[in-house]
């Protein structure tokens, strides 16, 4: 119990950290904490292989990757603060959101206890899930390799080269679609005049 | 004592919300990928408790999947963001609006 | 037994498969053409003998799972082989005589390049295959599979020779006709699932589908009549007889297997196969044994009259046709299925013969450029003759027996009105075969092309089995009667024999000499009329094609005369309003789509927590 609220608590201060950071840096490094805590919980759930995966993965390579990425764009950023520039109807709009949806979950969450979920023991072992992977859940499994080949084609069909060339055709698209725009109103400001 | 799934949810729900959040009210794209990994681990922590639960292993290998999944969703999305950075020079998702109907 | 029925459905499917993916070389592709069907015709055999079956109309039959198909709700269909007596004599035939087909073809089809025998014979597997799986099948959903698949295997081989107009023509024809029949039975399996909660044959034919048809007599009639409009367009029967005398546009070894074979002994099987339902529906059978018998004597007056040897025999398929599907419509299983047997030996033989006479004559159709050709072409006259023999229902000839049969069932069943009909058939049936008979063979060449004798060995042997089989097939038809519990009736075979006797007397007394003089009756109106099908291309034409293509003219015509501008106008402003107002929506910011999407997330999660308990 003492092990949840502290990790818990870590957990929700990282992810609020993550959000709030005002340096992207500030942020990757929260999101490494929170992923972390993450994988402490796993593991009091008895899922000691999802944890391991979760620190080697997603906090270890995963997160290289963010920081690598920033790497590579930190000549031109500008720093954002927060929240700025945005509209305040916008803005309360996405606040009732996020607050109904709070809501809504944690009653859920708390339903759960009403439904009378029975807690009773699972063997989270390393073995136990990995006959699962490669039993019954062997074609999800081989779906997510699948899942990764695409990525990776797609990130490298994004990255490579042609940088020149994508930016060209890009700016060209904009402008188009900016002259479109005009146009466009222009119609619509002729056609109100006839 | 072992901590029942009440509380497991509610923080796998105070995590997605704030996740949520940071989607709603930040416009570094960056900020946005990690915050949609904050959702997808909210959404893991969940998966995980509730098969801690129920004893079965399908809600674990799911969220092993959801992992996989959310690694590839990274590796897209940066690649996007460098590409962005490259040719627009910019990653302020306001400012990259060129998708008006 | 399972095993035998499953690689002879096999078989041909991976021949055709083979032969469409490889580029063989030509004796490849010959004998995996060939080779494939005597696997299934040996796996036949063995079906045969391991396990012949039990007579059909009794609901008696095992079912071969192989898997499920489909399950959803109370729908099961299974995915397996309906082994029973009626299956295995189909299986029999198809591969039997198939395997004769495809051995002629090997030397017939040798002009044609690489690429063109290859896609010949793949067609010819796949023609053979779905009508293999057609009749195996253990549900009607699998069945229909091989009965559209059968439809396609006819339209790429009557459609082979794709560069000629009238082939296309002929090929579009037949697959139009037949989605008719199609759509006839699919809309038969609905209704008798609707009926009886079930597609698959243990169930449908056993006593449950026996009982609930019988608690339903109204939906047993629409199966009935769906069903045998399915069975009309496979079979060419009236209403929809007429792609069958255009198909002769295919090559005639395609025209063999069509007629002999497999397609159009579909439409008797199919019947054959739901006994129960026409059992359960009198006015559903007689309608489809009044029609069939209907179809056999009308075709056999315009078979009378034809010029075109292949176009002779396609009307004298519709009239044997004709024949079985009275027979099975009326209840009489085992002598419209032995009729099956025997008019495969001989129309197949017929055909073949045929070809013998165009591949001498360089592809001459026409019977009044033949004549004389009795000593230049010795296997195809005798071929032709004992075919012709069997045919007209001459005893102890093949043809006799089930024929005799069916007349004999109808007459003791009390179904005057097709008896009639059948009769009359009966009696033109040896007038047009052996008018055709004397002016191919008899008398004096009247044609100027010069006469290619001589056929190549694996022309010769199939044909040579065949006029064998035509002869004494008779003893297949026999034994099948015994079989399937009917015995011999003396008066009819007596009456049978008077009929046949009474044509050919006619035929010979006309045309004995060969002499094309002799033919010149035909020449007049009348038999010019019966010559077009009593004008059913006309009726078709005029009663359906004229007026759609009208409607669609009139209507085109009464579209561009509204004044359209102004109702355009309006349209468009509208159509511009809204899209303006929905690209408010479309703002390009993120954000704002984030912010459209996590309302949006609420709402449903207030619903689900609200009212989804």
């Amino acid at each position: 119990m003492i092990a949840f609220v502290l990790v818990g608590l870590a957990a929700v201060a990282a992810a609020v950290g993550v959000v709030t950071a005002r340096s992207t840096v500030h942020s990757v490094l929260w999101l490494i904490v929170h992923l972390c805590s993450l994988a402490v919980l796993y593991m009091t759930l008895r899922a000691s292989f999802l944890g391991l995966v979760q620190v080697l993965l997603y906090a270890g390579a995963v997160m290289v990757l963010f920081v690598f990425v920033l790497g590579l764009l930190s000549a031109n950023r500008q720093i954002e603060t927060v929240p700025r520039g945005q509209p305040p109807a916008q803005m309360g709009l996405a606040l009732v959101a996020a607050v109904v949806v709070a809501v809504v979950l944690l009653v859920g969450a708390g339903a759960g206890v009403a439904a009378g979920v029975a807690a009773h023991g699972a063997s989270g072992e390393v073995s136990a899930f990995g006959k699962a992977l490669f039993g019954p859940y062997l074609l999800p499994f081989e779906g997510t390799a699948l899942a990764l080949l695409t990525a990776i084609i797609g990130s490298v069909a994004l990255s490579s080269g042609h940088d020149e060339a994508m930016a060209a055709k890009l700016e060209g698209e904009t402008v188009a679609i900016e002259v479109s725009h005009a146009l466009a109103e222009q119609g619509a400001a002729g056609g109100e005049r006839r | 004592m072992s901590v029942g799934l009440p509380l497991y949810l509610g923080l796998a729900a105070i995590l997605f919300v704030i996740g949520m959040l940071g989607i709603l009210l930040r416009r570094d794209v960056l900020v946005l990928v990690m915050s949609v990994e904050l959702m997808w681990n909210a959404a893991n922590l969940a998966l995980v408790a509730t098969a801690r639960e129920s004893g079965l292993m399908g809600g674990q290998i799911f969220a092993f999947v959801v992992i996989t999944v959310a690694a590839a969703d990274v590796a897209i999305g940066l690649a996007l963001a460098v590409l962005l950075g490259r040719t627009r020079g910019t990653l302020d998702v306001d400012r990259l609006h060129w998708l008006r109907g | 037994m399972g095993i035998f029925a499953t690689v002879a459905l096999a078989a041909p499917l991976v021949g055709a498969l083979l032969l469409s993916l490889l580029r063989l070389p030509r004796q490849a592709q010959g004998l995996t053409g060939t080779g494939s069907i005597l696997v299934a015709f040996a796996a036949a055999l063995g079906l045969a003998l391991t396990g012949f079956g039990p007579a059909p109309g009794h609901g008696g039959g095992t079912d071969l799972v192989l898997g499920t198909w489909a399950v959803a709700a109370s729908l099961h269909v299974p995915l397996g082989l309906w082994l029973d007596g009626l299956t295995t004599v189909f299986v029999l035939v198809i591969t039997g005589v198939g395997l004769l087909i495809h051995v002629y073809s090997l030397a017939y089809m040798a002009g044609e390049d690489r690429a063109d025998y290859g896609r010949y014979f793949a067609g010819m597997n796949l023609f053979v295959g779905a009508m293999l799986l057609l009749v195996l099948a253990d549900s009607l959903p699998l069945l229909a599979v091989g009965w559209a698949g059968v439809g396609l295997a006819s339209y790429l081989l009557i459609g082979f020779w794709y560069q000629r107009p009238a082939a296309v023509v002929a090929a579009r024809k037949a697959f139009i006709l037949n989605t008719v029949g199609d759509v006839g039975l699919v809309l038969a399996i609905a209704v008798l699932f609707g009926t009886t909660g079930r597609m698959d044959f243990q169930h449908l034919l056993g006593s449950s589908g026996r009982q609930a048809l019988a608690a339903h007599p109204g939906a047993a009639v629409a199966a009935g009549l769906l069903l045998f409009l399915a069975a009309a367009a496979k079979s060419a029967q009236l209403p929809l007889q007429s792609w069958l005398s255009d198909a002769m546009e295919g090559p005639t070894p395609v025209s063999a297997l069509i007629h002999a074979a497999t397609m159009v002994t579909a439409g008797v099987y199919l019947i054959a196969r739901m006994q129960v339902v026409f059992q359960a529906a009198p006015v559903a059978a007689a309608w489809a044994g009044d029609l069939g018998a209907l179809t056999a004597f009308g075709a056999a007056t315009v078979g009378a009259v034809s010029y075109d040897i292949k176009r002779l025999l396609a009307y004298s398929t519709m009239s044997q046709i004709g024949y079985m599907i009275a027979g099975v419509s009326f209840g009489y299983v085992a002598a419209g299925v032995s009729h099956v047997v025997t008019h495969a030996f001989f129309k197949a033989l017929l055909f073949m013969c045929v070809g013998l006479v165009m591949h001498a004559l360089g592809d001459e159709r026409d019977m009044r450029q033949y004549g004389g050709l009795a000593r230049a072409l010795p296997l195809a006259r005798w071929g032709f003759l004992a075919g012709v023999l069997a045919l007209s229902g001459i005893p102890p000839f093949a043809g006799f027996w089930s024929k005799d049969a069916i007349l004999g069932d109808l007459l003791r069943g009390g179904h005057p009105l097709a008896w009639v009909l059948l009769a009359l058939a009966a009696l033109l049936t040896p007038f047009y075969a052996f008018r055709a008979y004397y002016l191919t063979f008899g008398g004096e060449r009247r044609g100027k092309q010069a006469v290619h004798g001589g056929a190549a060995v694996s022309l010769r042997w199939p044909t040579v089995v065949l006029a064998v089989l035509a002869v004494v097939g008779g003893v297949a038809a026999v034994a099948l009667q015994h079989a399937w519990g009917q015995g011999l009736d003396g008066t009819s075979m007596v009456l049978s024999t008077v009929l046949a006797l009474v044509g050919w007397g006619a035929a010979w007394g006309l045309y004995r000499n060969g002499d094309a003089a002799a033919d010149r009756w035909t020449a007049g109106v009348l038999a010019g009329v019966v010559r077009a099908e009593y004008g059913w291309e006309g009726f078709w034409q005029k009663g359906l094609v004229n007026p759609v293509h009208a409607l669609a003219a009139g209507l085109g015509q009464a579209w561009e005369g509204v004044s359209w501008q102004r109702a355009q106008g309006s349209v468009a402003a509208v159509a511009t309003a809204g899209g303006r107002a929905l690209g408010l929506w479309q703002s390009g910011v993120v954000r704002r789509y984030a912010v459209s999407m996590s309302c949006g997330v609420a709402l449903i999660l207030i619903w689900v927590l609200a009212f989804a308990h």
